[in-house]
């Protein structure tokens, strides 16, 4: 569902008293909160890796890091103290990537340890990352044995130009929520409660525990 | 036997005394009842849609959006007459390291991860095809004479929910207030 579809949705349960830049705003804010907190919206993706780089910067999309891997073998999520631990100079040690870990400042660029020894095989598509759409859609990139070696896997929550379509009706009054309790002309403290209520209703109503990470 | 948009559009502007349509077009209201609708039938997962998804030699991973595009939620997968277990995908890489491209003769297990992406483990070494079972997107009710899709028994719900929408639209809070209980919403 296109963010201006669901613009126009709370601008009609509105009754046109919304202000679209801001709704905008909080649109593009919600979708960040809710990868962060609670990933809806997921996707993989793939990054080549190279000899001795231990550190890389995933695609813009990616908001939160779910799971990594180094060709077929699943990646330890762990802190920095934990492979200082590991070994007193853990950042010059190479090897077959094992573990990895997110830089708590950005919160999305990674490194992994050890760090790879060897050029990953250019990747199917030959841009060096290939995007979302690419490796989940496109018939020669199947997300299987054909990868390339020395591949980065991620499973992120992503950011994206759209929520999923049942999405919408809920996030609309969430928007409105929000829109409703900030400081305007329009401010009113009650609509926005109740839209809150509406909002948490709905998406109840739409959540699924299974997918949970 | 379904009730159609226009019976529903016309106890629901009577609920909120605006029969004539004067507060709100009989659009919108249907509209309303359409996103109520969605909405209940995922809640009690009633209406039911199945199809064959091509599995791709070796892929594991697909995109729910893209592949399945009016599934809410993916019930079930059926590898011919057999039931896939569900399996939580944080645990195949607790029980298997490699899972991520391992391949075998037979789908074990299906996973979710977060909304969007769903996993058939392990990948098979040729094409193949699985049956997925999914609570339907339920169609938008884009004319007066289009059906509710939904049990009879839960259009109560759907009216009462389309009912409080309007009523807050309208900013008559305090009556929208009773019906938006967490579980009150529930009574018709």
């Amino acid at each position: 569902m296109p963010k201006a579809d669901v613009l126009s949705l709370a601008n009609d349960l509105s009754l046109a008293q919304v202000d679209q830049t801001i709704l905008g705003d909080l649109y593009d804010d919600f979708m960040l909160e809710l990868g962060r907190v609670e990933p809806w919206l997921t996707s993989v993706a793939m990054i080549q890796s190279l000899n001795g780089q231990a550190t890389y910067t995933p695609q813009p999309e990616v908001i939160r890091i779910l799971s990594a891997f180094y060709d077929e073998l699943h990646l330890s999520n762990v802190g920095e103290r934990e492979l200082e631990e590991t070994a007193e100079l853990w950042r010059d040690v190479d090897g077959h990537p094992i573990a990895f870990t997110v830089d708590a400042e950005t919160g999305k660029v990674f490194r992994v340890y050890p760090k790879p020894d060897v050029d990953g095989a250019a990747l199917v598509g030959g841009f060096g990352q290939v995007t979302y759409a690419e490796a989940i859609y496109g018939g020669s990139v199947p997300l299987g044995s054909a990868f390339s070696s020395g591949t980065i896997s991620l499973l992120y929550s992503s950011k994206r130009l759209s929520f999923l379509p049942y999405m919408e009706f809920p996030i609309a009054f969430l928007l409105l929520q929000r829109e409703f309790m900030l400081e305007s002309a329009h401010r009113d403290e009650g609509f926005a409660s109740a839209c809150g209520a509406l909002g948490t209703l709905f998406m109840e109503m739409i959540r699924d525990g299974r997918g949970v990470v | 036997m379904a009730f159609t948009a226009q019976e529903l559009t016309d106890d629901l502007l009577r609920r909120v005394r605006d029969a004539g349509g004067g507060m709100h077009s009989r659009t919108f209201a249907r509209s309303i009842l359409s996103k109520v609708q969605q909405s209940v039938n995922a809640k009690y997962r009633n209406v039911i849609a199945s199809t064959p998804l091509t599995v791709e030699k070796t892929r594991q991973i697909y995109s729910i959006s893209a592949s399945l595009p009016s599934a809410v939620f993916v019930d079930a997968i059926r590898d011919g007459e057999r039931d896939v277990p569900f399996a939580n995908w944080r645990e195949l890489s607790q029980s298997d390291q490699a899972w991520f491209r391992r391949q075998g003769d037979r789908i074990e297990v299906f996973s979710l991860v977060g909304r969007d992406l769903l996993v058939l483990h392990p990948g098979l070494p040729v094409a193949g095809s699985v049956t997925v079972l999914f609570t339907k997107f339920t169609s938008v009710l884009s004319a007066e004479s289009s059906p509710t899709e939904v049990d009879d028994d839960l259009v109560p719900e759907i009216m009462k929910l389309s009912e409080a929408v309007l009523l807050v639209v309208g900013r008559r809070l305090e009556q929208a207030k009773a019906m938006i209980q967490p579980e009150g919403a529930a009574v018709a």
